[in-house]
């Protein structure tokens, strides 16, 4: 026995002896090294920037959902008089319906802000972080500069949109903080901070650089006068936003000189980042990034006859949404009644169909690479373009009742339109007004900017009088509901007042 | 730490066993100095003795160790070696020679006079001769085998013992006396108490078993009509829920242990095969040594943290001395076909309703009359249908058909017919070759087997090819010291045509009957507006796709026999799964372009998972008076590694050069990560007098994936059994009760089953943008992750009545999880739409019931019954406070309660909540529509709610009305307190979904009845579950008809529609021409139409086999064989419609949690048929 004890102590010590050999080896502590953890990031000036860069893959993804995107968040909702199902084929799914007829509820897909709010969530990660981490002062201001102008931006989309949003200025980044379970603020509080953002953007304009895809001095001065203009018109901000306004436009400069000659050479996707273009998602097939809500618009293989498929007439699966009748009748009138040089770029249209000739319409712009078929969305959606200046440049001598200077702005988008100086001259308050609204139409369609304009110029009645109809009951009617999941997932969030 | 140092730390935990293992000395062959005097020396002590004293070598064999050498004196200075040896060895029976400097020492043979032949036989207690019965001659390595008379002979001496074992019969040994003849009668072992059960880390008593443990003999699944252990299970063991969520061939069943542990991550247990976790799917059944299922947390607290879904174990075949050289021949040659058909409408009962009912929908005259599947429209050469009129002077073409067009009698309509279900499910070839080599002698015993399995596939494109091959080898080096090596190979090739089965296969059984295939010159024509709809035949030419998985499984395992009772065991097992995926897509086929993509795509994919294992425990046995103590210790430590690559091609110019060296454009990406678990533990198993057992385990892991200080988790388990009916008061006769025993335990185990970053947070940098890089954050930080625990008690009780003709075992458990790893939904105001914490708590009951029946045993005949039956039932318990609110009632006043729910749905006028994940409700729940009823009435239509999903469509006025009803429809269920329309009326939307049944079923179980009748065996096996549903979402597809102007086809279910006004006996809805698209959406939301209740009685095995007689084989040389036919999920007794099984609607994902339902339209396969088989079986024993 006296043998075996030994025989015993000695395996017991050989295993002690090889465990504590392995546990020495720290087995437990492996760090991933092909990730970026949170143990190894937020270190350098290249995780700030390629975050920033981030921001706006982000923004862009938002912009490129099937219905959450500039068209259903700032044209559909224009409403019978601009938009309908295909006038070929007559149908639309219940989506495409509630937002044209604003029929929304909590389960209607534009509703949705996930998106908008992941590239926000982005945004806050550069702000919170860029200024501690070691890095060039002028790359620390550029990062600073992009985040704040895509927060504000992000953000204005948000308040116009649903008035009281949640206000997150710190990432969400724990399941403890106030910020992953947010309230709806009130929106006075949301455009305080929009403010205070495009401020810091315009603080640090000098360092944002010139890339188009990208914050640039232009596109903060842009998203100034806009959100002045939404300020005065539509929230009773008082004159100082007048003066704010007039501050950025003024930065950008008014005149012929940045509007392209050509006007369907503007939204071309061999012409990219022009001079026209101010601030642009970029989309383009070697990076995968492709998609845009100008699917809709196309035509079914099917409906179209195969000598005309791509040439001219866009092929995709669906066409759900075209012109109305209606908006299809005033631009014809336009470039028959004024030589409208622009129509030819904002409606396709003849008789290009299967069999018996029947006439189709589309929105002409934004065409993707229509060398394979079906297409592929590779074309550039814009977001600002000097047009847009100008244009605002008119409202804003408008509201500060400058009627011959509005003219002024007015016709320079005219001469461009009609080839003809002068083309407006009428400067009485109704005519200017009229002028801005026919404009605002017949430059912009499909770009998502022509409700918000309705709204400043309080026009959008005329357009749409089922909203005056429907403002009896909803004095929110030209707000939207929240998404019914984003009320599942968060228990301190309400419906939009007004809204189911 | 990198993976050089674990391969230094594995092998000094090796080289720590074996460098105590034997001392060896120096030279001889020389003159040596002895002084050494023994009175009763053995060959052992003597040569011990005299190494020391002059380090001369000696090898013999261990049963020489112990022989008598009797006095030895020696004391000389500078003897020879030979000297030396005679002294010690000559007249002593022990013979010597000198290889390489060591003395051999064997038996004198010369001098074993005694040597005689003993004759005998081996019988069963009815007096039948049992063949092939093992007789070994203890302690050597010699043995015969009985033969065809039971008869055996052996040369033996008097005095030694001869060992008689038979398979299934009790090993008996018996010493030999003069009288020579020896007629043995073995008795069956039919007591299962008495079993061993491997328990992890070692192998215990079933008797003396104080945990809830199901054992599954290896030999109840050799030969099992199945590819995969898993299917051959279904039923078999209580507790334990064994369901296909996905049918395709080579995919194996999933796994739910007494409901897992866990709300929304995986509960799948974890597999050990041989001391490694692995998967089980590519273990040949025939390798199977036997399969065991801890299902209580002290069974399983063993396996700490990994233990909380419960663990299997797999043993794999060693060799066996008993069963002497044995070669097995298996052969199983048949076919497979689908079980299930969606009875799909042919071209004329296609056009017949179709026709009819697109004048309902709008566009009606387009759609009739253009290219559509029942339109009139359709040219040659270019349209994807036939249908059209026959022309004035035309004959009906060749193959054609025809009919009067039921809108204009006077027309005649001319279309081809094709079967789209007989083009995607088929006859198919299954079969499995297996070859089996068993024996051993004291040194050395071996197994080894290798097998082939072909399945052919009922699914287009699912072929499945299994190689397997599996060694063991053991070596008793000394008596003390065994070595054993097992190695798995196995290499498994599936051929499946996408990742997504609806898209292709869902959509090309959609395709219309009058769809024409091909073009007159044999090209392909396209399948449907949507590309990815074609028909089989173009995905079989155009997709060459291969998954090949290569697994190796090897270990090297020491076992020492330290000293009487203490043993040590040291191994070291490794495994590596080496996966190749390769995808090709062709441009171009018999001059038919890619109609789905041109791009010609390749993709190759390679991962590895490589797994290093160390392990080492002690184990302690000891027995004094009526007490035994038995007690393990041990170490373990296991290391991860995987890498991934993969690679896409695009744009290659022909389709010559199928491989990524040929693409114009290219994506990678690429991981590699590690993880590592440390853990130590403990057991002790104290009996006393056999009546009171107690046990206690301890283990305490450390994972990797924790942060620091949150790492460890320790898991302490106790259990404790009391046999009764061995106390002096049970006064009941032993041959009625002969085991009443009772068990208890209760225990911590553990999951660490999270993801590598769960804890660590991550960011991708996978994205550009504008040529820009960006980083992304991707996974949550939480650093405060720990270890989710589940206490589980158990209680249970074993009894067997009449000499173990009735056995019955029974099992209560109960068992909480907190601190429950949980996949939070985050809100949608971040970046992260889930993130993985430590929340709330829940807690998974139920009961389950084994019951075997002997009811008949003759020596000609005999039926045995197997029943078993499982309860499981969930709840949960506690969620984080971020999920509270302050609860109303459904009238919407305060109850003044706190309530805490996940998701859901929240009534917008009342503010009640219901759905999602909340404490005091049950998981797994599947929420959908209700149908009140159907729409009799046009009065009764304009009343109806407003359906916020209805197109209201009315040919009447040609207008889409959202929310509008017609005469037909189904009224929904409309829930008090849920969103109404602004203008205040009622409407039905999301908010007026309703619980329609439950993804998991409370019960499952099986019922076996086995009939031996002289050499036939009839076997027939049911399997069932009560009480899930599963949202099929394909029966929604085959009364939609959509796909573009009504192009999709339909079940025959769909003349059980609504007809008329007054139709009441109308068993669904009206039908519409795509009803999704321009319909009113009766069919399209998930409701009870599509939410079908899945009870099934599943008839899942029947076989017939014969022993052919002895007579017949002997004379080939052959010891057995079996032949047989046997069938494998013949039929389903089951409500649920079409192909669909009733065994899915569960994540395919073993990654998911099996409490959330999936539809089968998610595009995993699962709505393909489950295949029943028809094979034939050949069974050789050499």
């Amino acid at each position: 026995m006296p043998a075996d004890m030994k025989k015993i102590i000695r395996f017991i010590l050989a295993v002690a002896t090889a465990c504590t050999l392995v546990a020495s080896c720290n087995a437990l502590d492996i760090i991933q090294d092909n990730k970026l953890s949170a143990s190894n990031m937020w270190q350098d000036e290249n995780d700030v920037l390629t975050s920033t860069y981030g921001i706006f893959y982000r923004m862009r993804e938002n912009f490129v959902q099937n219905y959450v995107n500039v068209f259903y968040w700032g044209e559909a909702r224009v409403g019978n008089y601009m938009w309908g199902p295909s006038l070929e084929n007559r149908v639309q799914d219940n989506d495409m319906i509630a937002v044209r007829l604003s029929q929304m509820n909590g389960s209607t897909n534009s509703c949705s802000w996930s998106a908008l709010y992941t590239a926000i969530d982005q945004a806050n990660s550069v702000l919170k972080y860029a200024p501690s981490v070691p890095m060039s002062d002028s790359a620390r201001r550029r990062a600073i500069g992009q985040a704040s102008f895509a927060r504000a931006y992000c953000y204005f989309w948000a308040a116009r949109l649903w008035g009281d949003v949640p206000l997150n200025l710190l990432p969400v980044e724990s399941t403890t903080q106030p910020e992953t379970y947010p309230v709806r603020a009130p929106k006075e509080e949301v455009y305080r901070q929009i403010g205070l953002d495009i401020e810091q953007a315009v603080e640090y304009a000098d360092d944002l650089g010139n890339e188009k895809y990208f914050a640039t001095k232009d596109a903060v001065n842009m998203l100034k006068a806009e959100y002045a203009l939404w300020m005065y018109s539509t929230q009773n901000g008082g004159d100082s936003y007048l003066t704010l306004a007039e501050e950025a436009l003024d930065a950008i400069g008014i005149g012929s000189s940045k509007l392209l000659a050509d006007y369907g050479k503007i939204f071309d996707r061999e012409n990219k980042k022009n001079t026209e273009v101010v601030f642009a998602l970029n989309n383009n097939q070697t990076e995968k990034l492709t998609g845009g809500y100008y699917w809709y618009f196309y035509m079914a293989g099917a409906n179209v006859a195969t000598q005309f498929q791509q040439n001219p007439v866009p092929i995709y699966a669906t066409q759900w949404w075209s012109y109305s009748q209606q908006f299809v009748d005033v631009m014809v009138a336009s470039k028959q009644d004024n030589g409208d040089s622009r129509v030819a770029t904002n409606l396709g249209m003849g008789g290009y169909g299967e069999g018996d000739g029947r006439i189709l319409t589309w929105p002409n712009k934004f065409l993707g690479d229509m060398s394979v078929n079906p297409t592929v969305f590779d074309c550039d959606l814009l977001y600002y373009r000097y047009a847009q200046a100008v244009m605002m440049h008119a409202e804003l001598k408008y509201y500060q009742k400058d009627y011959s200077a509005a003219l002024k702005s007015l016709n320079i988008i005219a001469k461009r339109a009609y080839g003809r100086d002068n083309f407006y001259s009428d400067s009485s308050r109704d005519a200017i007004l009229q002028a801005l609204t026919d404009e605002y139409f017949l430059e912009f369609p499909c770009e998502g900017v022509i409700w918000w304009a309705l709204i400043r110029l309080d026009k959008i009645w005329d357009y749409n009088p089922e909203l005056a109809d429907k403002r009896v009951n909803n004095p929110n009617i030209l707000l939207w509901p929240i998404s019914q999941s984003a009320i599942n997932k968060n228990n301190k969030l309400r419906q939009t007042e007004g809204w189911s | 730490m990198n993976y050089k140092k674990v391969l230094i730390c594995c092998l000094a935990a090796l080289m720590g066993v074996f460098f105590v293992s034997r001392p060896v000395a120096g030279a001889q062959d020389k003159l040596y100095d002895v002084d050494l005097s023994m009175s009763q020396a053995t060959v052992s002590s003597f040569t011990a003795a005299l190494t020391k004293q002059t380090g001369i070598l000696f090898s013999y064999e261990t049963d020489l160790e112990s022989k008598a050498l009797g006095k030895i004196s020696i004391k000389e200075k500078g003897a020879s070696l030979e000297s030396i040896l005679l002294r010690a060895f000559s007249g002593k029976g022990v013979t010597w020679k000198i290889v390489n400097r060591t003395v051999i020492l064997t038996e004198d043979v010369s001098r074993q006079d005694n040597r005689s032949t003993v004759r005998g036989s081996v019988k069963d207690s009815s007096g039948e001769p049992l063949i092939g019965a093992g007789v070994i001659i203890k302690g050597k390595g010699t043995g015969v085998t009985t033969d065809i008379n039971g008869n055996f002979a052996i040369e033996a001496e008097p005095g030694q013992t001869l060992v008689f074992s038979f398979i299934g019969f009790i090993t008996q040994e018996a010493r030999i006396t003069k009288a020579a003849r020896m007629d043995i009668v073995l008795l069956q072992d039919t007591n299962l108490l008495e079993d061993v059960v491997v328990v992890g880390y070692g192998t215990q008593s079933r008797r003396t078993l104080t945990t809830s443990i199901a054992k599954v003999d290896g030999s109840s699944i050799f030969d099992a009509p199945v590819a995969s252990v898993g299917d051959a299970l279904k039923g078999k063991v209580t507790g334990v829920r064994i369901a296909s969520s996905n049918t395709l061939p080579g995919e194996a069943p999933r796994f739910l242990i007494r409901g897992g542990s866990s709300i929304n991550m995986s509960n799948d247990p974890v597999v050990i095969v041989d001391g490694i976790q692995r998967s089980m799917d590519d273990i040949n059944p025939n390798d199977i040594e036997s399969m065991e299922v801890l299902k209580d947390a002290a069974s399983a607290g063993i396996y700490g943290s990994r233990a909380s879904n419960g663990i299997i174990l797999i043993t794999t075949k060693k060799g066996s001395v008993s069963k002497g050289p044995e070669i097995v021949f298996d052969a199983q040659v048949g076919f497979s076909q689908p079980s299930r058909s969606w009875d799909l409408l042919n071209a004329t009962e296609f056009l017949t309703l179709v026709r009819q009912a697109i004048p309902l929908g709008p566009n009606s005259d387009t759609i009739l009359n253009g290219a559509n599947a029942a339109g009139t429209g359709n040219v040659l050469p270019t349209s994807m249908f036939t249908t059209r009129f026959l022309g004035d002077d035309e004959e009906v073409p060749a193959g054609w058909l025809s009919m009067a067009d039921p809108l204009d009698p006077s027309r005649t309509l001319i279309y081809t017919d094709y079967d789209a279900e007989k083009d995607w499910f088929r006859t198919a070839l299954w079969h499995k070759e297996y070859i089996g080599v068993n024996g051993g002698n004291d040194a050395v015993k071996y197994a080894a087997s290798a097998s082939y399995l072909g399945d052919d596939g009922i699914v287009a494109m699912s072929k499945y090819k299994l190689f397997t091959m599996h060694g063991n080898t053991s070596f008793n080096v000394t008596k003390k010291i065994t070595f054993s090596t097992t190695f798995d190979f196995s290499r498994a090739v599936k051929n499946p045509l996408t990742s997504n089965y609806f898209n292709a296969i869902g959509r090309g059984l959609m395709e219309a009957p009058t769809h024409r295939n091909f073009d007159e010159e044999g090209h392909w024509i396209m399948g449907g507006t949507n590309v990815n709809q074609q028909i089989a035949s173009f995905y079989e030419s155009f997709y060459d796709r291969e998954m090949a998985t290569n697994n190796v499984s090897a270990n090297f395992t020491l076992n020492w026999k330290i000293a009487d009772g203490l043993s040590a065991t040291a191994q070291y097992a490794a495994f590596d799964s080496n996966y190749r995926g390769s995808y090709y897509a062709r441009g171009m086929v018999n001059g038919t372009r890619n109609f789905i993509s041109g791009t010609r795509s390749t993709t190759e994919t390679r991962t590895e998972t490589l797994r290093d294992h160390v392990t080492a425990y002690l184990n302690y046995k000891k027995n004094w008076g009526g007490h035994e103590i038995n007690a393990t210790a041990g170490y373990e430590y296991t290391h991860w590694r995987y890498w991934y690559v993969n690679a896409t091609g695009t744009g290659s110019s022909s389709d010559k050069v199928p491989i990524l060296d040929s693409a114009t454009e290219y994506t990678a990406s690429n991981q590699d990560t590690r993880q590592a678990l440390m853990s130590g533990f403990g057991r002790v198993n104290y009996d006393f007098t056999g009546r009171y057992i107690f046990s206690a385990t301890l283990r305490a892991d450390g994972s990797s994936k924790f942060a620091k200080g949150k790492r460890w988790g320790f898991f302490p388990t106790g259990s404790a059994a009391w046999i009764v009916n061995d106390e002096p008061f049970w006064r009941v006769d032993p041959s009625v009760v002969n085991l009443f025993k009772f068990r208890a335990s209760y225990g911590l185990t553990g999951n660490n089953g999270i993801g590598l970053y769960d804890t660590y947070g991550a960011y991708s940098t996978a994205n550009s943008y504008s040529g820009y890089s960006t980083t992304l954050p991707s996974t949550m930080m939480n650093n405060d992750l720990k270890w989710e625990k589940t206490s589980q008690f158990d209680l249970g009780v074993d009894m067997s009545f009449f000499k173990d003709r009735i056995r019955l075992v029974l099992d209560y458990y109960d068992k909480v999880t907190s601190d429950m790893l949980f996949s939070i939904t985050l809100p949608d105001t971040g970046s992260f739409g889930s993130a993985k914490a430590n929340v709330g708590s829940a807690r998974f009951y139920g009961f389950e019931v084994e019951l075997h029946t002997a009811n008949i045993q003759t020596r000609d005949f005999s039926w045995d019954t197997d029943f078993t039956y499982s309860f499981a039932r969930n709840e949960v318990l506690s969620l984080p406070d971020e999920y509270m609110y302050d609860e109303v009632d459904i009238n919407g006043n305060p109850t003044g309660k706190k309530a805490w729910r996940i998701g859901g749905y929240t009534m917008s006028e009342s503010g009640w909540r219901f759905g999602g994940t909340a404490v005091g409700e049950p998981l797994g729940r599947i929420y959908g529509y209700k149908i009140d009823h159907i729409i009799q009435t046009e009065a009764e239509a304009a009343a109806a709610l407003y359906d916020s999903q209805s197109h209201g469509y009315l040919p009447s006025d040609n207008l889409s009305v959202e929310g509008r009803k017609a005469v037909g429809d189904y009224e929904w269920m409309n829930r008090p307190g849920s969103a109404k329309l602004p203008d205040g009326r009622e409407q039905i939307n999301g908010e007026d979904m309703f619980l329609l049944g439950n993804v998991v079923p409370h019960s499952t179980g099986g019922l076996n009845n086995t009939i031996r009748f002289k050499r036939l065996t009839f076997n027939i096996y049911m399997d069932y579950a009560i009480g899930h549903s599963i949202y099929n979402y394909m029966k929604t597809r085959f009364i939609q008809n959509t796909l573009g102007n009504s192009n999709s086809n339909l079940s025959h279910y769909v003349y059980d529609c609504w007809k008329y006004p007054g139709d009441t006996g109308a068993k669904y809805a009206r039908f519409f021409p795509n009803d999704a698209d321009f319909g009113n959406r009766n069919f399209s939301r998930a409701s009870d139409f599509n939410v079908e209740r899945a009870d099934y009685l599943c008839l899942r095995d029947v076989s017939l086999f014969y022993e052919l007689p002895e007579k017949w084989v002997k004379p080939l040389g052959v010891k057995r064989v079996n032949i047989g036919v046997s069938g494998n999920s013949l039929y389903y007794f089951t409500a649920v419609s079409g192909t669909v099984s009733p065994e899915s609607g569960i994540s395919t994902d073993s990654s998911a949690g099996q409490y959330s339902f999936v539809n089968n339209g998610s595009g995993d396969g699962s709505f393909a048929p489950p295949a029943r088989k028809i094979l034939f079986n050949v069974k050789i024993t050499f």
